[in-house]
């Protein structure tokens, strides 16, 4: 019960303690490798259901492929639907992690440790989902890459004036720096799965990726040095990404597109999605894994602030946007605001500010914030909403723009809904694989926030006497 | 390519045709014809498209065939090659020959140019010395080339088996089975026998019926044409003696009314009337806007006519005659204006029909309008439509008369040869009693368009001896030899206009399939002799001149595309007496109350004959944009008493007939009337027609086919989705009448905003007090519209790169256009845009690189509408442009929003960010489906334009391909720009009323930049800083001040 229950404090510095249960550095080891050495039931449940989710992926897919982009419900003025909101969402998913990973380690927020490792395996498996989807849109995806600046004989070059070639580059910069930035943090840990490793195959493998890992200081230096470096450059991206995402909307003069307040908008709304994502992936991860004392409390409730700050500044941008639509006395602008309340898609709209506006100011509540399973029902009602923001946006502004004449209305057909669900599929089935064959949580860095890493700690009397340092 | 009007001897087909040696060439296009029959084997209709299992059983058979070939049980196909070694004098490749021909609907001819590509015909166009077209044409004319190459056409002879199925047959049978039986009928003359034709304009034709009147003496000839104006005929017939017509001419009329009369849309000679109704209207500035002239529309369904209308009267069909008789009350009446003599009597035989306020306050300021323009001598017209009856048009004419408008506005003449066909009423009678034993169907259909009242496609079940026509159609199905029949664009003719104007009709290419056209069947049946139509033609037209014949003369007529210095009986008839009209009077049908059923032709089908058209299919309704289907209109509180929205079920009885149609509401349609258009609803027609809308003919009363009253009309239950193109009908989203959705849901999500600039028109004398006032539509004034370019050496010609010495640029004059959609057509067929089909439409995905929105405004009742043409508006900063990822969309020096579809990918960022919506995806690969990539429909492509593949965006060019060709004609001349007029773009050369125009605007004294200079001209979303090169005229109404 998340009443009766009380932080534990570090004895030395009385702040609340990082690791609870006053764990060894081998409990830690253990705790977080044993689950990937030792097969487990529900894994294989989760994983199967994972798979086959991915199969409908490959069956929608294949079908695009072969019949062309009419399988969706687009039509002439809604040229963007599912396709285009599939990619915002998980663009946005994919955001927390490397914000976890880089932005709290540059502010020295050492809770960040416990969560940093799988939310940034959601960032990847989340880009690689987004990077799917304007993919396979593309009417002609066969040719997608002369989107790419590639030397040719004819010269042809792509469009630096367009938004969606700043995409191209933000997001495979992202994804790139992201993936640099993830595989650089596992190096040691890596190495630890390596010297545990009890088959001949595994300890080749992660003997290969740990790179000759041997944990000497030397190794310690360098690690730490390319850490902080890849922390600054992956900061600035953090920003960059959903700003230049938001850019596919707000260079365009659609109404309900064409509005300045996006960038900040869309980096606080995919913050806001992407905690709530590590939220709906770790509340069930840490009762499975038993990994509370690892995961705790504190961590859930820390991220519960944010999710409630970033909602809220997705509630100030929902209400500024419609202050300037109204204060602009542009009658298409404020046309296209109006339209969202109270037009064809009212219920969409609706389904936005209730999950986003509304579910996060439970957080307000003790409570509410410190109970693992209120906050998983919050994070998958953030999850719905966030989908439904980019819905709103891409679907409501497109189908009443200018000319009334062209006006329509988007419905989603089966290959819409299957492409989605694959796409969690794919997500999944990743974020298995990921759970199974490497350590979820940076156990290197985790113990480097125990007590007992604090060169001033002093063991107290009763402490652990089975403390055998062990890396 | 070769201008019309430039080179004589392109315009015939060869030497042969006209020295009288013309054979069909068997082989000028050798695959056709296998490839035609080698798909009839197995069905009698051959599916145009294949289903999965039976393409997936082909797969296997053509696999198990490939694996037969190989032990050499079968021969590869014959292909065929055209080795031209020696290049014919007057033939390039690639290169468009243009011929004069003639295209008929019922009494309407239309004068055409038809483009031939290597031999193909692939663009229809008007022709200019041709008095009804004036080198202008209409979407049934547009749509007509894809009929040629229609893959459902009947292509071989078809004997009806003992157990009631066709089976293929060849000529020779026919000519010995069929012949025999023939002879027998000769024999007999021709007893019991009945000849079922449509409207008849052909002097050859009737030269031939002439010679089977002789023959068989006994045989009777029925007249079967919906589209034809029979109750004109009739009117002026009643008016001054057989064989007179009136026709209407509006170029000097400043004040017309029409009483039923979709003179724009579907009436005799539209065409022409539009051109001249437009000229009319057009207005150079505040200063003449008062000559315009004004127009008056009486109508029960809100046709395009009644769009144009400055004041316009909702009334059911039945009472439009009444309304026409309480005018020349007034005018006869109360403001003295005299009959024309020979008119005594009239006064005290005409109804005196009750007209509520509204009405009479109409029709009082009409007459004293006309008695005003009398006064003043400006000449007005009364337009009465076909299908009002015979003495509303009698009366028409009369008041035309007494108005001074005879000979002017309104003219008689006579058609002295006129086949008189005895009414189908006369056929069913026939049949009933067992005096018509037999019938011969030449390109009619009475199984089908026969006023369901009379039970003709029962009666006729074992009855049709010959049937000949282009496809299998219902009557076609019944026929014991049913006779393929040759288009149009195969055969050999001649037709006579409405005003007389005489064109001979010569093929463009030998019949695609084994063939006849209608006039050699007949010369067989009446004389038993196989010529060719060529013969029956020329040598028609040689004993008609006799020594004045020579080739020389032939020659100029086949190239001219009309026929002159023909004796002409020179009488002109007149208004003798108004006996027969009194007469007439006292039969008139009284209105049986209830609900009303109007009959229409379709804009788009005409009486059904374009039905299986997919162009015609998928171009939207004018009014009601509605495409693939037919509906029930009705207006908003019809469907409110009867609780009906669209697409409901509505189950429509009249005398003992049911239909069950879906509903559409029509704002505009008056109240307790259901209007349907005809044509649709075709039983096994072809794969295009099947499935398209309900069967209004089924409907129709045999003594007024157009309107009935008595009917009951309810809710059935169940709905048809039926697809309009444009659900959004009011520039101000606060009044949507075309959305009732809005209503029902007591939910305005516009209200409080000003009503979007899109479309902007005043009054006349709005135009007066404000001459600006097309620009006061802007959200930001032109001069704070600031752009982040440095602007070029031109200051008016936008962003920099437009480096071009010439700039294309275009004017849409939404005072002429009348939103016939035409245009939308043309441009399908110039730029080979596919047919997506109906599901396709219903998702929201046709292709129309150009449509005509139509906004209505005022009261949801009874608006009033307006069109607005929309393709690329080639914006010089254009918002497309700089999304696209890969370049795909980019400006050409001379201003052009060009497309490089080799170069898309398909992101489709440009048509989001395109605030106009003119870009259009392919969704699928419509080119290569079944209906768009039959071999023969391959052959109308235009080779000069791009078949596009799937996943490219695709939009208006300016006809780019037009334009290249000018310029390149122009460089090999020698001349550095193209002379203004040598570029007509496809939509521009078909406008009936000259809205649109084309050129340079750099140059200033091309027609373009002096229109854009107009007081009237004005961008849409200008504010967007769009800078578009296509503008709009704002329109002028010229409302009574008495009405308003």
């Amino acid at each position: 019960m998340a009443t009766a229950y009380h932080d534990e404090l570090d004895p030395l510095l009385g702040r609340k303690n990082l690791v609870e249960g006053g764990v060894s550095y081998h409990d830690i080891t253990e705790a977080v490798a044993t689950p990937i050495e030792v097969p487990n039931s529900r894994w294989w449940i989760a994983f199967l259901i994972s798979l086959s989710m991915l199969g409908v992926l490959g069956i929608a897919l294949g079908y695009l492929f072969w019949m062309g982009t009419g399988i969706w419900g687009l039509n002439n003025p809604i040229a963007w639907g599912w396709a285009i909101v599939n990619f915002v969402f998980w663009v946005g998913i994919g955001h927390a992690g490397t914000l976890i990973s880089a932005v709290l380690f540059l502010f020295r927020q050492k809770w960040r440790t416990s969560i940093n490792r799988a939310s940034e395996a959601m960032t990847i498996f989340a880009v690689i989902c987004a990077l799917l989807f304007p993919t396979v849109h593309a009417g002609r995806p066969w040719v997608l890459y002369w989107s790419l600046p590639l030397p040719n004989q004819m010269s042809m070059w792509p469009n630096f004036r367009s938004p969606l070639l700043w995409d191209v580059f933000a997001v495979s910069t992202y994804f790139t720096v992201s993936l640099l930035f993830w595989y650089v943090g596992l190096i040691p840990d890596l190495a630890t799965m390596r010297d545990r490793a009890k088959t001949p195959m595994r300890r080749f493998a992660y003997g290969l990726f740990a790179l000759g890992w041997r944990g000497s200081t030397r190794h310690w230096l360098h690690y730490e040095k390319a850490y902080l470096i890849f922390a600054g450059l992956a900061t600035p991206l953090v920003l960059s990404v959903h700003t230049v995402v938001s850019f596919d909307f707000a260079v365009s003069q659609l109404p309900g597109w064409h509005t300045t307040i996006f960038p900040p908008y869309f980096v606080a709304g995919a913050i806001f999605s992407g905690f709530a994502m590590v939220l709906t992936l770790l509340v069930p991860l840490r009762a499975w894994f038993k990994l509370g004392h690892l995961i705790t409390i504190k961590h859930l409730e820390n991220m519960a602030k944010i999710i409630l700050l970033t909602g809220t500044m997705v509630g100030y941008a929902y209400a500024m946007e419609f202050f300037i639509a109204w204060y602009s006395g542009n009658p298409y602008e404020s046309y296209a605001f109006t339209n969202r309340l109270f037009g064809d898609y009212w219920w969409a709209y609706w389904t936005m500010v209730s999950c986003n506006v509304i579910t996060p100011q439970f957080i307000w509540f003790k409570a509410i914030r410190r109970s693992p399973l209120a906050l998983f029902v919050l994070s998958i009602f953030v999850n719905i909403g966030m989908w439904f923001e980019r819905f709103v946006i891409t679907v409501t502004s497109l189908h009443h723009d200018f000319l009334p004449s062209s006006w329509d209305y988007y419905s989603p057909t089966v290959w819409d809904v299957a492409t989605l669900l694959g796409s969690f599929g794919l997500f999944f089935t990743l974020f298995c694989i990921f759970v199974r064959f490497l350590p979820m949580l940076a156990i290197a860095e985790v113990k480097s926030v125990l007590p007992q890493a604090d060169p001033h700690y002093h063991a107290p009397h009763h402490a652990p006497t089975s403390g055998k340092e062990h890396h | 390519m070769t201008k019309p009007t430039e080179s004589l001897k392109n315009y015939w087909r060869s030497l042969g045709d006209h020295d009288g040696t013309h054979a069909a060439p068997a082989d000028e296009f050798p695959g056709a014809e296998t490839a035609a029959t080698t798909a009839t084997t197995e069905s009698l209709l051959p599916a145009a498209k294949l289903a999965r299992r039976k393409f997936t059983g082909l797969l296997g058979a053509s696999t198990a065939l490939a694996g037969l070939t190989t032990t050499g049980c079968l021969r590869k196909p014959v292909e065929h090659i055209l080795p031209l070694a020696k290049r014919p004098e007057d033939m390039i490749p690639g290169q468009a020959i243009y011929y004069a021909t003639a295209i008929q609907v019922g009494h309407s001819v239309l004068g055409l140019l038809v483009e031939s590509q290597d031999g193909r015909p692939t663009k229809i166009e008007g022709n200019p010395r041709h008095s009804s077209s004036n080198g202008r044409g209409d979407l049934w004319a547009q749509g007509s080339v894809l009929s040629l190459y229609d893959p459902d056409r009947c292509r071989v002879p078809h004997k009806l088996g003992a157990d009631g199925k066709h089976s293929a047959s060849d000529w020779d049978t026919v000519t010995e089975e069929l012949g025999a039986t023939l002879k027998e009928l000769r024999q007999s003359q021709g007893e019991g026998l009945a000849l079922v034709l449509p409207t008849i304009v052909s002097p050859s034709y009737r030269d031939t019926l002439k010679t089977f009147k002789e023959k068989l003496a006994k045989a009777r000839i029925f007249t079967d044409d919906a589209a034809a104006a029979s109750n004109a005929v009739a009117g002026a017939e009643l008016l001054a003696g057989p064989g007179s017509r009136a026709t209407y001419h509006l170029g000097s009329a400043k004040l017309i009314a029409a009483f039923d009369a979709d003179f724009l849309g579907t009436e005799l000679d539209h065409v022409r009337l539009a051109g001249e109704y437009a000229d009319g209207r057009k207005v150079s500035g505040p200063e003449d806007a008062g000559d315009m002239s004004r127009l008056y529309s009486v109508e029960p369904h809100f046709t395009i006519t009644g769009a144009q209308a400055d004041h316009r009267l909702r009334v059911r069909g039945s009472q439009v005659s009444g309304l026409l008789a309480a005018l020349s009350n007034e005018l006869f009446g109360k403001l003295g204006l005299r009959l024309p003599p020979g008119g005594e009597g009239l006064t005290a035989a005409l109804p005196k029909p009750e007209l509520s306020p509204e009405q009479d306050k109409f029709i009082v300021a009409l007459a004293k309008d006309l008695n005003a323009a009398k006064a003043a001598r400006r000449p007005s017209a009364i337009l009465v439509g076909e299908r009002q009856p015979a003495w509303a048009h009698a009366l028409g004419v009369l008041i035309n008369y007494a108005l001074g408008n005879g000979g002017n506005t309104v003219r008689l003449r006579n058609d002295d040869s006129a086949i008189a066909g005895e009414p189908l009423t006369a056929l069913a009678a026939g049949l009933g009693d067992g005096s018509i034993k037999q019938v011969i169907c030449l390109d009619s259909n009475p199984a089908y368009d026969a006023p369901g009242e009379l039970g003709l496609a029962e009666a006729l079940k074992g009855k049709v001896l010959v049937h000949l026509g282009t496809h299998v159609d219902e009557t076609g199905q019944l026929a014991q030899w049913c006779l393929p029949g040759s288009h149009y664009l195969e055969s050999w003719g001649d037709l006579e206009a409405a005003d007389s104007t005489v064109s001979i009709v010569q093929p463009l290419i030998a019949p695609l399939h084994n063939s006849k056209s209608a006039l050699e069947l007949l010369a067989w049946i009446a004389s038993d002799a196989q010529i060719d139509g060529y013969s029956l033609v020329q040598g028609y037209w040689r004993t008609v001149l006799g020594p004045m014949y020579s080739d020389r003369v032939w020659r100029r007529w086949l190239h001219d595309g009309v026929v002159q210095g023909i004796p002409r009986a020179g009488i002109t008839p007149s208004p003798r007496d108004v006996t027969s009209l009194i007469s007439a009077l006292a039969k008139v049908e009284a209105d049986a109350g209830k609900f009303e059923v109007n009959f229409h032709l379709d804009p788009k089908l005409a009486d059904g004959r374009y039905a299986n058209n997919g162009w015609l299919q998928e171009a939207p309704h004018p009014m009601t944009k509605l495409t693939w289907d037919n509906a029930a209109y009705i207006s908003i509180a019809t469907a409110r008493k009867l609780g009906v929205e669209n697409c409901d079920l509505l189950s429509i009885t009249v005398g003992g007939r049911n239909l069950v149609a879906p509903v559409w509401i029509a704002p505009g349609q008056a109240d307790d009337t259901v209007s349907l258009t005809l044509g649709y609803g075709r039983r096994n027609l072809g794969a295009v027609a099947n499935g398209a809308g309900v069967d209004a003919y089924s409907l129709q009363a045999a003594s007024n086919p157009w309107f009935v009253s008595g009917a009951d009309v309810v809710k059935f239950g169940g709905r048809r989705l039926i697809y309009s193109t444009q659900d959004h009908g009011s520039l101000d989203p606060a009044v949507d009448p075309s959305s009732p959705k809005d209503d029902a849901v007591g939910i305005n999500p516009g209200r409080g905003y000003p009503s979007r600039p899109i479309v902007r028109e005043t009054t006349v004398e709005g135009f007066k007090k404000d001459p600006d006032f097309s620009q006061k539509g802007d959200l930001i004034a032109k001069e704070n519209l600031r752009s982040l370019w440095d602007h070029n050496v031109h200051p008016d010609l936008g962003a920099p790169k437009l480096t071009g010495a010439q700039q294309w640029g275009m004017v849409i004059d939404l005072n002429s256009c009348t939103g016939c959609t035409a245009c939308t057509v043309a441009c399908q067929a110039e730029n080979n845009i596919p047919v997506v089909g109906r599901k396709e439409v219903g998702n929201g995905r046709e292709l129309h690189w150009i449509r005509l929105d139509r906004y209505y405004s005022g009261a949801k009742e009874d608006p009033a509408a307006v069109v607005q043409p929309m393709l690329c508006q080639h914006c010089e900063t254009a918002p497309c442009e700089n999304v696209c990822p890969v370049q795909a969309t980019s400006h050409s020096p001379e201003g052009l929003n060009d497309m490089t579809y080799n170069r898309c990918i398909g992101t489709r960022y440009c048509a989001n960010n395109c605030p106009y919506k003119v870009r259009r995806f392919n969704f699928f690969n419509y080119n290569k489906d079944a209906v768009n990539d039959h071999e023969l429909v391959r052959m109308q492509k235009n080779p000069d334009v791009t078949v596009r593949f799937r996943g490219v965006i695709e939009k208006c060019s300016y006809c780019v391909q037009r334009i290249q060709e000018a310029k390149i004609q122009a460089h090999s001349a020698g001349e550095e720009l193209v002379k203004e007029g040598a570029i007509v773009v496809a939509c521009q050369q078909v406008c009936p009323s000259g809205a649109i125009a084309f050129g340079d605007i750099a140059d200033p004294n091309s027609k373009v930049a002096k229109a854009r200079l107009s007081k009237r001209n004005y961008g849409v979303l200008t504010d967007l800083n769009t800078r578009p090169r296509t503008t709009y005229l704002a329109r002028v109404r010229n409302p009574n001040p008495e009405l308003v």
